[in-house]
């Protein structure tokens, strides 16, 4: 590559850049990525972590460029432009990105998501109609989310556009790849993997700026260590060299940890639901951009480069002046106030497959089969039905079992990390010598039940004060669930 | 439960039954529900390109803890039925997800929907440079080179199966 000119950034020192690369991060588009938080609400918690998609994409293209040149002067698997177009990909891939991350592309998906195609049988559960259960709903609206919007943005942003074409590159090319709908293999598993460069720079980067260490893994290793495989069919698969294994279960142990810590962080789960749920409403009243096909029609314009983290606080600002809904004005009070959702109960379980152990079960059932119970509980204490929500979340150390991958023209072995022997390869879970071998079959699950702040007024400790008989009558019902379960089923 | 997994359940029972035990299982899951997407019934899942064809990371996640959570899922599917639009959509395509390879040494029925899927993803959604998507004879002998576990002959019949159905020239049933 041409050298143009140095970044200077606190994760890697500095960064080359092309004169491309260069005039593509100063567009407008992807300057507008500075004002996009890269976790969302997160700094609500670690007051530090307010680094920016601006920041990460950077990061991004540097791995990326890096992995890609050691494999093109390695094994020869690219060529100079190819290890160029990676970069570019890689700096573009967050291009797309919505207010608040991933709060604001979850408003999206749900307003996307297409009449519901399944009924209940027996109608009268209010639950569904609460904005906090539909804001905690998981979802996979894929047509939607910010790689399918940065698509858009790459291919009808005449700015981005110039520079590409300028440049011999083509968008389409470009969008494509940070979609995983190229045909090079390759291409894909440098960007949409369980080892690549999204994922290296956002554990080495969030690490760094939340300040919770987890995610101090070792890049230059790992890079030096990358290594080319093939299988029967001569497919390129890129892996790690098996000298390097230990560096990859650290990696996926980090990964793991992260994630339980940081980005599963109750309070910022609690507050990232609460922004879901106002976002989502101010949408359906028309006060925000109510539709992917409203985006689809400002992203060549300069209402694009304002639809950002700001644009989300100053609706929530202009919509305190007209609400009239007694649990949006909560939302924003608690959101504005910090005031963070309080939570009811948490299980955790680390589990094989469908083995739930009978603590986690109890919950699940109190949940979703006998959730009238709960919300008696709250009746009894004034708290309305539709201030408590619960959230369910999984979490794989290495996305696929390793009793999966036994045929190794499985496909899931997609989701999993490559050992390269000799040339040969091998899915990290399948080696018995590893410890991502066991724990590869186990997931950890997650199930919170949450209940809103409401006592607008009071301090922190008299709102604390009034949940703790609520949450000590709700323990008596779990502790009963708990019970009925172990003598059901010892 | 969330609602995706309750959804994903229901679809693949219309369509035959919620199985994954083994890897052709699993494939077939994969394609059918990339085939049924074709139908105009979106579940909302996009795919990557991979060996085997289209796959979607965020299927296999759903599809898995559907799995692992299965016994509480056929308890909660009880409650819920999939809505007229929605099995009118799924009633379009079935009988393609349905059908097998119709040369006389039939393929298995995950490698012939792989291959339905393959062709289609290949012609409509894959970026391609050094192809012409629109002739027959190109697009087959590309995916010969990135299948090399099919005849060429059964990537025609693909082909043929799919323009029947208008989704060589359509995208989706829909249009």
């Amino acid at each position: 590559m041409k050298v143009y000119k140095w970044i200077n950034e606190n994760i890697y020192g500095s960064i080359p850049v092309t004169k491309t690369e260069f005039d593509l991060i100063n567009t407008k588009a992807f300057q507008r990525l500075r004002n996009i938080k890269q976790l969302g609400l997160a700094h609500l918690v670690f007051p530090t972590a307010d680094h920016s998609r601006f920041s990460h994409s950077l990061g991004v293209m540097h791995i990326i460029g890096r992995m890609a040149a050691h494999l093109r002067n390695k094994y020869q698997i690219f060529n100079t432009k190819e290890v160029d177009k990676l970069r570019i990909a890689g700096l573009l891939h967050d291009i797309g990105h919505y207010p608040l991350s991933h709060v604001g592309e979850k408003v999206y998906q749900l307003l996307t998501k297409k009449e519901a195609i399944i009924t209940k049988k027996r109608k009268g559960n209010k639950n569904e109609e609460n904005i906090l259960h539909i804001a905690s709903t998981e979802l996979k609206q894929e047509d939607v989310n910010h790689e399918k919007l940065g698509k858009y943005v790459i291919l009808n942003r005449e700015e981005i556009k110039k520079i590409l074409e300028r440049d011999d590159f083509d968008p389409n090319e470009i969008a494509k790849i940070i979609n995983g709908e190229h045909i090079n293999l390759a291409y894909d598993q440098l960007i949409h993997s369980g080892l690549d460069a999204d994922r290296l720079d956002y554990l080495l980067r969030d690490t760094t700026q939340t300040g919770a260490k987890y995610g101090l893994v070792d890049l230059d290793y790992i890079i030096r260590m990358l290594s080319v495989g093939r299988d029967e069919n001569d497919n390129v698969w890129i892996g790690i060299d098996k000298r390097a294994i230990h560096s990859i279960e650290h990696f996926l142990l980090a990964r793991y940890f992260s994630y339980s810590q940081v980005t599963w962080h109750r309070t910022i789960r609690g507050f990232e639901i609460m922004a879901t749920a106002l976002f989502y409403e101010m949408a359906k009243r028309g006060m925000v951009y109510d539709s992917f096909e409203q985006l689809k029609r400002i992203v060549d314009t300069d209402n694009w480069i304002n639809f950002n983290d700001n644009y989300f606080y100053q609706k929530i600002s202009e919509f305190s002046n007209r609400i009239n809904n007694e649990l949006c004005n909560i939302l924003l009070f608690n959101l504005n106030n910090r005031r963070r959702a309080k939570l009811i109960y948490e299980e955790k379980d680390f589990r094989n497959g469908k083995a739930k152990s009978h603590s986690y079960a109890a919950l699940e059932n109190l949940i979703y089969k006998k959730r009238d119970e709960i919300l008696k509980i709250a009746n009894e204490h004034n708290i309305p039905e539709d201030f408590i929500f619960n959230q369910e979340l999984s979490l794989k150390i290495d996305k696929i079992p390793s009793s999966t991958l036994l045929d190794i023209t499985d496909e899931n072995k997609k989701e999993t990390i490559m050992v390269i022997d000799k040339g040969k390869i091998f899915p990290i879970s399948s080696l018995p010598s590893s410890i991502i071998h066991p724990l590869s079959e186990r997931s950890l699950y997650c199930l919170r039940l949450y209940v809103v702040d409401l006592f607008i007024g009071k301090t922190l400790e008299e709102s604390n004060n009034l949940f703790d008989s609520f949450i000590s009558d709700f323990k008596r019902l779990y502790d009963n669930e708990l019970k009925f379960l172990k003598e059901k089923l010892p | 439960m969330d609602e995706k997994v309750i959804e994903l359940k229901l679809c693949l029972d219309k369509l035959g039954g919620f199985r994954m035990d083994d890897f052709k299982e699993r494939i077939a899951l994969q394609k059918k529900i990339y085939l049924m997407q074709l139908s105009g019934l979106d579940l909302g899942y996009r795919f990557n390109w991979y060996i085997r064809g289209p796959y979607s990371p965020s299927l296999a996640d759903v599809a898995f803890d559907a799995w692992n959570n299965k016994d509480l899922l056929d308890e909660i599917c009880l409650e819920y039925e999939l809505n007229q639009e929605a099995s009118e959509h799924i009633d379009k395509i079935k009988d393609l997800i349905e059908s097998k390879c119709p040369l006389e040494d039939d393929l298995e029925h995950y490698k012939w929907l792989e291959l339905l899927a393959s062709v289609h993803y290949l012609k409509h959604v894959a970026y391609l440079t050094d192809v012409n998507k629109e002739n027959k004879n190109d697009l087959c002998q590309k995916i010969k080179s990135l299948k090399p576990f099919f005849t060429l002959e059964q990537i025609e019949v693909a082909w043929d199966t799919l323009n029947k159905w208008g989704l060589i020239k359509n995208k989706t049933l829909k249009t």
